[in-house]
């Protein structure tokens, strides 16, 4: 059987288990929905997310404003949708960096041990030593606000979980023989991580990314809501609930949609991180 | 014992020798002079060479360093804000314990309320509870500390005028945060304990316990929980610094006097100095807690300490 089946009956079983987990089907559905709708929103919003109306502010919810409008009479449904989009952007982006950035030095301690093993896992255990919140409010602070600054310091914080799972990987498939049969063969250091260490370490890193892509949502918000990360008249779930906080006593909807939001995208990241785990490592699954 | 706690203590002071490190750095690179910023810009040289010497800021790098470090741990000295100039130990003191306070709590009720309900969802699986406590758990999962804080102000205080929104007057005034900074972590913590604790259940040992006609309790709680808190308690060690950076952003909803609304002001002040302070002691309380956790892991997995 050649290489090419076997890796497509894999998946193939993945998908089998993942179709009959409907809780995660149905999740995984809305999720993909939730990415269309945000990666289309300024099609689809019925008003410009920057359009003021000042003759219509805080506008309760009725049927021409779902959710109201806010202190600038801006429709607040628009904003969340468009808000999604950044809010999204964002994680996407912090999370494939984290991702990126901490499989390769992951695979690098697992695969070279020794010293450089001992640096990469010493200096991960340390920034696991400070709260990931803070350091990412340090480095935004020191950074300045912004998509792509807010990007880096939410990805920084998230490296380590990504060192830690491709260490161990690593190490589960460093001894087999078709590495040394590819060293023998001449394949480079980067060749054999890259090609033979990470589709290994795929499944799992699928699934880190889907729940890390929850966190770093709710760290970006939280970033944008203390005023750093993303900064109004930007739409962001986080910075959104910061502007509504000022009005919350008089006008609830703009610290409640933005939060709703979050919360059932975060719901669905979770039941598909699950959901997805279960599928891919039948083991864990009771 | 004694040696594994030796070794993890000196662990712990190195860890954090390495986190003043690092967080220095990077606010040492932070674009901004704060001696300008603090004169707002209008200043003399002279001036400017007194406050920068005051502050030790015409130092070189590492004299800068060492000497925050010795200031630190012989006289507990963070330094200046770089906002209004006082020094931060005045500020930190009085707000340390709020924090600490108001931390441990949440820490203690993810405890407390996430292990039982995770026990109990377990024990009846695919019971109407279990579907509850798992729902519930699912949902709170999900939701922001900081926007639970403002829902419940919402509700509580606006609404229906039950509990202060904000200050500290009396212990009431704690009911509202703890809960906002505990509720993410009590439904992870159930969530947690539940499936570790459904993959121990089926375990031969526990068919062999109670082949063997012991008590349903005891296979539970002597058997079975043992094992399945091993997860848990990890869980717990990693939770601890998000419960109390997160509390720092609730702190500030509520206008409560900790050091997490220190830290929102200090962001807003672009007061780096203060900033760099909070963060420093909220990873010292973090790695004291987690210090408790490696150490009650050791206790309850014999394993851990052979290693």
């Amino acid at each position: 059987m050649s290489k090419q089946q076997r890796k497509r009956g894999q998946w193939w079983d993945v998908w089998g288990r993942l179709r009959r987990n409907k809780v995660a089907m149905v999740s995984i559905a809305l999720l993909l929905l939730i990415i269309l709708a945000a990666i289309f929103s300024e099609l689809i919003t019925p008003y410009g997310y920057m359009e003021r109306d000042l003759t219509n502010t805080f506008a309760f919810p009725s049927l021409e404003h779902l959710f109201g409008t806010d202190n600038l009479g801006r429709d607040i449904f628009s904003r969340v949708l468009v808000g999604g989009r950044i809010s999204l952007l964002v994680a996407f982006g912090s999370v494939l960096l984290s991702a990126a950035a901490g499989s390769l030095l992951g695979a690098a301690a697992g695969y070279y041990g020794g010293r450089v093993e001992f640096g990469i896992m010493k200096l991960t255990d340390i920034m696991m030593a400070i709260p990931a919140f803070l350091l990412a409010v340090t480095v935004s602070a020191a950074m300045g606000t912004g998509l792509m600054n807010t990007v880096v310091a939410v990805g920084l914080t998230n490296i380590p979980r990504f060192v830690r799972l491709m260490r161990a990987e690593t190490l589960s498939v460093k001894g087999n023989e078709f590495i040394l049969a590819s060293r023998a063969s001449g394949g480079s250091d980067l060749y054999i991580i890259l090609k033979h260490i990470f589709p290994n370490a795929l499944s799992s890193t699928i699934v880190n990314v889907t729940l890390g892509v929850g966190t770093a949502i709710l760290q970006i918000s939280g970033l944008s809501f203390v005023g750093l990360g993303v900064r109004p008249p930007t739409p962001e779930w986080g910075s959104m609930l910061a502007s509504g906080r000022t009005y919350m006593r008089d006008f609830w909807p703009m610290v409640t949609f933005p939060g709703i939001a979050i919360v059932v995208t975060l719901m669905l990241f979770n039941l598909a991180g699950d959901g997805l785990r279960d599928a891919m490592d039948p083991r864990l699954k009771r | 014992m004694v040696k594994y706690l030796i070794k993890s203590v000196l662990m712990v002071i190195l860890t954090m020798l390495a986190v003043v490190f690092i967080i220095f750095t990077i606010n040492y690179f932070t674009p901004g002079d704060p001696v300008a910023i603090f004169f707002d810009f209008d200043y003399t040289e002279a001036q400017y060479a007194a406050k920068a010497a005051e502050w030790g800021l015409d130092q070189p790098f590492f004299v800068q360093f060492f000497n925050y470090v010795k200031n630190i741990v012989t006289r507990l000295d963070f330094g200046y804000s770089y906002y209004s100039g006082n020094s931060i130990l005045s500020e930190l003191s009085a707000r340390f314990p709020v924090s600490l306070k108001l931390g441990l709590i949440s820490v203690l009720l993810t405890v407390v309320i996430g292990v039982p309900s995770g026990i109990i969802s377990a024990t009846r699986q695919y019971s109407l509870l279990d579907y509850g406590v798992t729902f519930v758990s699912l949902f709170f999962a999900a939701v922001p500390g900081f926007w639970l804080s403002m829902i419940m102000i919402l509700i509580f205080s606006s609404r229906l005028g039950w509990l202060p929104s904000s200050g500290l007057t009396d212990w009431t005034c704690y009911i509202m945060p703890v809960i906002a900074s505990s509720a993410q972590y009590v439904a992870s913590v159930t969530r947690q304990t539940r499936s570790s604790m459904l993959e121990v259940i089926r375990q031969d040992y526990i068919r062999t316990a109670r082949a063997k006609g012991v008590s349903e309790r005891a296979v539970i709680f002597r058997h079975a929980l043992r094992n399945a808190l091993i997860p848990v308690v990890t869980l717990i060690g990693l939770q601890a610094g998000a419960v109390i950076s997160g509390s720092a952003i609730i702190e500030a909803v509520h206008s409560f006097p900790g050091m997490g609304s220190l830290m929102m002001t200090a962001i807003n002040n672009k007061d780096y100095s203060t900033i760099q302070a909070v963060v420093l002691v909220l990873s010292a309380v973090v790695c004291v807690i987690n210090l408790a956790v490696d150490t009650v892991y050791a206790v309850i997995d014999p394993r851990v300490e052979i290693r």
